[in-house]
């Protein structure tokens, strides 16, 4: 039997998915109504209506479920952030240095583009990998100190 | 800190579980109160003296 804390969560997630899919499926109708056959014109409208879907799933499920954390694993997740977010900034470090050292060939070869956007996006995403990472290696250490 | 709280519990019969069902925290918060590797917060604090009728004193010591 789930205790309310886990039902409350299990809700959240709910909520969450339900509303991403009325989101994607409601905008799509509306945008296939206007545009008709015309998919080429419509692509981008799905775009944005997938990523709106995305984003309430990312947004509403984040905050539910952060209320229903308890203080102490509100205080794990705080820390781990912490902790991750700098050693992420640590680690990334040298990509960037590799970037300045050989005017990033290396990178370019190794994303196969040598354009600003897919640099960016190449800073980017290693930044959020790598904060992710580190927060997760983080919150198992507490938990193992912890437990 | 030091604290009473696994003591309240077994005079109580309830389970690590059970506790943190009536303060509304996870299991893994009220087991490592009981161990002393999380000191809990002031409002938590008087929640778990609330719920077994003590002062906040009588329940936890600052050592």
């Amino acid at each position: 039997m789930p205790s309310h804390r886990q039902v409350a969560f299990i809700r959240s997630v709910a909520i969450a998915v339900v509303g991403a899919v009325v989101i994607w499926f409601g905008a799509a109708a509306v945008i296939l109504a206007v545009f008709g056959h015309d998919l080429q014109a419509a692509a981008p409208w799905l775009a944005l209506a997938k990523f709106a879907s995305l984003a309430w799933v990312a947004a509403i499920g984040w905050a539910l479920s952060w209320r229903r954390l308890d203080e102490m694993e509100k205080e794990v997740r705080k820390l781990s952030w912490f902790i991750g977010s700098t050693a992420a900034i640590l680690l990334t470090a040298p990509i960037m240095l590799l970037w300045l050292l050989n005017g990033g060939a290396f990178l370019a070869h190794l994303i196969k583009r040598d354009t600003p956007g897919a640099f960016f996006a190449l800073g980017w995403a290693g930044l959020v990998f790598a904060q992710l990472l580190c927060s997760l290696v983080a919150r198992a250490g507490w938990w193992a100190v912890k437990r | 800190m030091k604290n009473r709280l696994k003591a309240l519990r077994a005079e109580r019969g309830w389970s690590q579980a059970e506790l943190a069902e009536r303060l509304d925290v996870s299991r893994q918060s009220v087991n490592a109160i009981e161990t002393g590797k999380y000191d809990p917060s002031l409002p938590l604090a008087f929640r778990i003296a609330r719920l077994f009728g003590q002062s906040i004193e009588a329940i936890f010591e600052d050592r």
